[in-house]
């Protein structure tokens, strides 16, 4: 995908700073729901604006931009989740470290059972499950947009969005 | 479920500390350019050892050369086959010696 083609760079390409009010909390968000703890998010959105910075100058249609963040913050949290499981001598799978992580976190709303109920059927998804969900659900995107992110094919991600609502609809209603 | 999943006000129980996105906001606008200078560490390491290697094949390729341009000018085969050329026969010499043959032959027969 030409995220770089070569050309003309679009004149009203935004500024960092443009770049970091308008994503800063989306992608914060977006990272927060792939690795669950808020210092391990923070220290993943601080890569990710870091890396957004030495590669904007080189990113040249204003319109792949949210698809380029996105990619990069979706990238740097699967770095991140590998590193992790790298780090982690134990007998759980992904999604059992994960719901763990979620237990011992400080920053959640633990009155919002619904909430976090919905959140630990999530993370018991499978990653791509995890990630088209959560980037349809409560991202918004396009399974066009979603693609070009993961680079993934439009109907594997329809089926994975399907696969993951059957899992989490099980889950919350069993 | 489906309305649950089509609802607007999307189930989210994280939290952030207070003051979290004003802060990181600032601590990016003043990392981020100095981030230009600070190449992440792999990368150092990867730089350093694809020069190492670009000087060690560069260097094989300059003394191939050198050798091999040597070898041009004095080719063990071609000094083998100059060393002596001053002993081979000149024509004189040789229609000398056919003489000298033929008067040995015509003796013996």
């Amino acid at each position: 995908m030409g995220l770089f083609k070569i050309g003309r760079k679009d004149d009203d390409m935004p500024t960092f700073e443009a770049v970091l009010k308008q994503y800063e909390r989306p992608v914060y968000w977006h990272i927060r729901r792939m690795v669950v703890s808020h210092e391990d998010a923070q220290d993943v959105m601080q890569e990710t604006f870091i890396r957004v910075y030495q590669g904007l100058d080189k990113l040249r249609k204003k319109e792949m931009l949210k698809v380029w963040v996105y990619r990069i913050a979706t990238n740097e949290s699967i770095r991140h989740l590998a590193k992790m499981r790298e780090r982690t001598v134990s007998e759980l799978s992904e999604d059992d470290v994960l719901v763990k992580r979620l237990e011992a976190s400080e920053h959640v709303d633990w009155e919002d059972v619904e909430g976090v109920r919905l959140q630990k059927a999530i993370l018991q998804l499978s990653q791509q499950e995890r990630t088209v969900f959560n980037m349809r659900y409560y991202d918004e995107m396009s399974y066009e947009e979603i693609s070009q992110v993961t680079g993934t094919t439009v109907s594997t991600l329809k089926v994975a969005f399907h696969h993951a609502k059957e899992k989490i609809k099980k889950e919350l209603f069993k | 479920m489906e309305e649950f999943l089509n609802n607007n006000d999307k189930r989210m129980p994280y939290t952030v500390p207070e003051g979290f996105f004003e802060e990181m906001h600032q601590h990016l606008m003043a990392t981020a350019p100095k981030s230009q200078l600070l190449v992440p560490h792999h990368q150092v390491s990867k730089r350093l050892w694809m020069s190492v290697a670009a000087a060690v094949l560069l260097l094989i390729g300059v003394s191939f050369y050198a050798l091999m341009g040597t070898e041009k000018v004095e080719s063990p085969l071609l000094a083998d086959q100059s060393e002596g050329i001053e002993n081979y026969m000149t024509d004189d010499a040789l229609d000398e010696w056919i003489a000298i043959y033929e008067d040995k032959e015509n003796t013996i027969l």
